[in-house]
């Protein structure tokens, strides 16, 4: 059972994801965090498989927290998911340390994909 | 007296006894060794038995009358018709140092008395030869005397007629005139010489007989006069004819009142020549009284003083033009708005100005003469004395602006340096300085103020994208998701006329989320404050590419992380790099453009390079182009530069250097 930690701090997009995930994994847990400490509390607490990042949180920058976030669980993959457009953001995300990216806008099934492979489902 | 033997024998009347008073002997007396001698008792029987004749000599030898002749100092002798000298008297002989045997019976003109000249030689010659016809003469001639050189002579020639009145001797008398003559000689000479002595002083003299009204003027006079001695004929009327106008009635006054106090005179007067030239003469004299008391005479001499008085004229003038230039320039320096002051090489004020004085806060009378440092103690040491000095010693001009303390003034000031000391202007700038200043601090506040905007601008444009990124872009992607699921749950299902609706949303949903999501960056590139300045120029470098199609490299030597810069100085050079990119689209015309950025120490180095067509260096040099304005005060704004190199046909360069750490952004 696998479990996927969704942190984004709009609430209509994490519903969708939230959806989304569902519909694609429907045997997975999903957690939900509107920001970077809430975040950093549950990875703290509990396991997690993979977190779906966003990079434009309130509190904290998004690469910042992709770093501590290598730094606390170097073995948990994080995908970071933006809005902007992934042809410059995707080497920059990577070589901080993220398995993947995923611009916002993407087809569900691309962005299942993504998650898939970063599971190690595929 | 020696007569010779073989001459014919000569008959001598011998007179014995004092017979001095009672007549005229005519003759001489001598004696003879040979011929007949006949003896009388007195001068009376000598006259007697001459007049019978046939006598050739009268002898009164040891006689009283001979010792009389001998004694007269002058020169008595008797010739023969031919010139042979027959008796003379004593003293001459003796006091030409000749015995009487050495003149005797020689040829009179052949004595040494007569050696210095032929001419005299002839003269006497002559007036001997003449005598023997009758003819008497007399005239001044010069003999050689051993002892006294040339001697003057007053001669006399005359016949001596016999019994039967044929001449038969010559009587000859000579008289020394030497001390007169020498007198005379030297009367005429000094005359002569003070002729001169008035000719070259130009010095002339007249004198107006007042009774018998007649004036006499020497011959210098008449020259000063330039007029004829010959046909002028000066009177005191033709006097005050020849008088400048406008000296006469001077001239008149002063004579006449001469006149009324019989004194001395003293006058200048121009007189006007016949040729029209003008001459300055100065005249002294006296008025002199006769017995009477009444005035006599006038006498007077005139000086011309016309070289001196022209010398002394054009002198003046000279003064006085000269005086004039001064006058007039420093009628101007009084009237120029800036100060002027004039001091020597001592730094003593010669003259200072209208302006200058008011500045200073006093008179020239308090100041001319005085030493700088001394009237004003508290420009010593000051600035402005150093460059006094200094253009002293070195000649050349100085320029100083200083602030001045003690009259809280700021000045001016150009010193020009001259061998006699210095030129000081100076002009108060006070107003200017302050205005200067005013100025300088208000382009500060509006470069501050442009800042301000600039970071204000910067805020409204990250708050909007914030909200168009987190609002608006993350509805959209929900949305996005939701009609995703929504298709997937009516998938085949849905009539087909819902089918190309649903997918017409999905398209128009994309479209709005790319709109978006450029809008967004345009407006604030996430990328920066995500990625850091080396990914967002990397970014902006591929964005432009594809938008413009020019080939944009970019090589940049930071760590996308840890960037050391500042937020709000990468933010600046992300701008500037965004600013130059639009120049290059829209002017470069260029191929390729290339972008570097790097850390030279303290300072980052961002640099925009096309191929372009460059720029001409005229509209290089003015570089007054709002966007090249606009990146240059972000650059200021940072306390960095901004550069901008540009070749025609060579392509052009931005390079921007700004500090690491801004000091605004720490």
């Amino acid at each position: 059972m696998k479990r996927i930690l969704v942190v984004d701090d709009s609430v209509a997009l994490r519903g969708s994801v939230c959806a989304l995930l569902a519909e694609e994994f429907p045997e997975a847990i999903v957690g939900e965090a509107a920001a970077a400490v809430p975040a950093f509390a549950l990875i703290a607490e509990e396991r997690w498989d993979l977190v779906l990042l966003d990079l434009s949180l309130p509190d904290r920058g998004g690469v910042e927290t992709l770093r501590d976030l290598r730094t606390l669980r170097p073995g948990l993959p994080v995908i970071v998911m933006s809005l902007h457009a992934e042809t410059e953001y995707r080497a920059a995300i990577r070589a901080a340390g993220a398995v993947d990216y995923i611009s916002k806008g993407s087809s569900a099934k691309s962005i299942a994909a993504t998650i898939r492979a970063a599971l190690g489902e595929a | 007296m020696t007569i010779k033997s073989n001459e014919p024998p000569v008959r001598v009347l011998v007179v014995e006894g004092d017979g001095l008073g009672q007549g005229t002997v005519e003759g001489i007396l001598g004696t003879t060794s040979a011929g007949k001698v006949v003896r009388a008792a007195s001068v009376t029987q000598a006259r007697e038995l001459w007049r019978g004749g046939g006598f050739d000599l009268v002898v009164a030898a040891e006689t009283r009358f001979r010792d009389v002749l001998d004694g007269i100092f002058a020169f008595v002798g008797l010739f023969s018709t031919d010139g042979i000298v027959l008796d003379t008297n004593q003293a001459p002989l003796t006091a030409g140092g000749l015995l009487r045997g050495d003149v005797v019976g020689r040829r009179f003109v052949d004595l040494p008395w007569f050696s210095h000249s032929e001419i005299e030689r002839a003269r006497i010659a002559d007036a001997i030869a003449r005598a023997a016809r009758g003819e008497s003469s007399r005239f001044e001639t010069t003999v050689l005397s051993a002892k006294n050189g040339i001697v003057y002579i007053d001669a006399a020639f005359a016949p001596l007629p016999g019994s039967d009145d044929t001449i038969t001797r010559v009587v000859g008398t000579g008289v020394d005139v030497t001390v007169r003559r020498r007198a005379e000689n030297d009367l005429r000479r000094s005359r002569e010489m003070l002729a001169e002595a008035y000719r070259l002083a130009r010095l002339g003299s007249w004198e107006w007989d007042v009774r018998q009204d007649k004036v006499s003027w020497s011959d210098e006079l008449f020259r000063i006069y330039d007029l004829d001695p010959a046909r002028h004929v000066p009177s005191y009327e033709s006097f005050l004819a020849t008088v400048h106008p406008d000296d006469r009635e001077h001239t008149a006054s002063v004579l006449r009142l001469a006149m009324e106090n019989v004194s001395a005179f003293v006058y200048d007067h121009r007189i006007t020549r016949p040729d029209g030239s003008v001459r300055m003469l100065h005249t002294r004299g006296e008025v002199v009284a006769g017995r009477d008391g009444r005035v006599a005479r006038l006498v007077g001499s005139c000086w011309d003083i016309t070289d001196r008085w022209e010398a002394l004229r054009h002198a003046e003038t000279a003064r006085r033009d000269a005086e004039a230039a001064r006058h007039e320039m420093e009628d101007i320096l009084e009237r120029v708005a800036d100060g002027f002051v004039a001091v020597d090489r001592d730094c003593r004020y010669r003259f200072l100005n209208e302006s200058a004085r008011r500045v200073m806060r006093r008179d020239s009378l308090s100041l001319i003469g005085k030493l700088m440092w001394d009237e004003f103690p508290e420009v010593r040491g000051h600035e402005f004395q150093h460059a006094c000095e200094q253009a002293l010693a070195e000649q050349r001009p100085t320029h100083l602006r200083t602030y001045f303390q003690p009259w809280g003034r700021w000045f001016e000031g150009r010193i020009h340096p001259s061998p006699e000391g210095l030129s000081i202007f100076f002009t108060d700038v006070t107003e200017q300085q302050q205005a200067q200043e005013e100025l300088r601090a208000s382009a500060e506040q509006l470069r501050a103020l442009a800042a301000r905007l600039s970071e204000i601008r910067e805020e409204e444009r990250k708050s909007i994208a914030r909200e168009l990124h987190d609002q608006v872009g993350q509805a959209l992607t929900a949305l996005k998701l939701d009609l995703e699921w929504t298709r997937g749950q009516v998938d085949g299902g849905a009539p087909p006329e819902m089918q190309a609706r649903l997918s017409a949303m999905d398209l128009l949903l994309d479209q709005t989320l790319d709109t978006t999501r450029r809008i967004s960056a345009t407006l604030r590139p996430a990328i920066l404050d995500d990625l850091g300045l080396p990914a967002a120029l990397r970014w902006q470098a591929a964005e432009f590419t594809q938008r413009t199609g020019v080939v944009c490299e970019c090589e940049t030597r930071l760590p996308d992380a840890d960037t050391p810069l500042a937020p709000a100085t990468a933010l600046a050079l992300f701008r500037i790099l965004q600013e130059a990119l639009t120049n290059v689209a829209r002017h470069a015309g260029a191929q390729k453009v290339r972008i570097g950025l790097t850390v030279e120490g303290p300072t980052a180095v961002l640099t925009v390079a096309d191929d372009g067509r460059g720029i001409a260096p005229e509209v290089l040099s003015r570089q007054t182009s709002l966007g090249l304005m606009g990146m240059r005060e972000r650059a200021l704004a940072f306390g960095g530069t901004l550069e901008l190199s540009a070749e025609v046909g060579r392509g052009t360069t931005v390079a921007v250097r700004v500090p690491v750490a801004s000091p605004e952004a720490g």
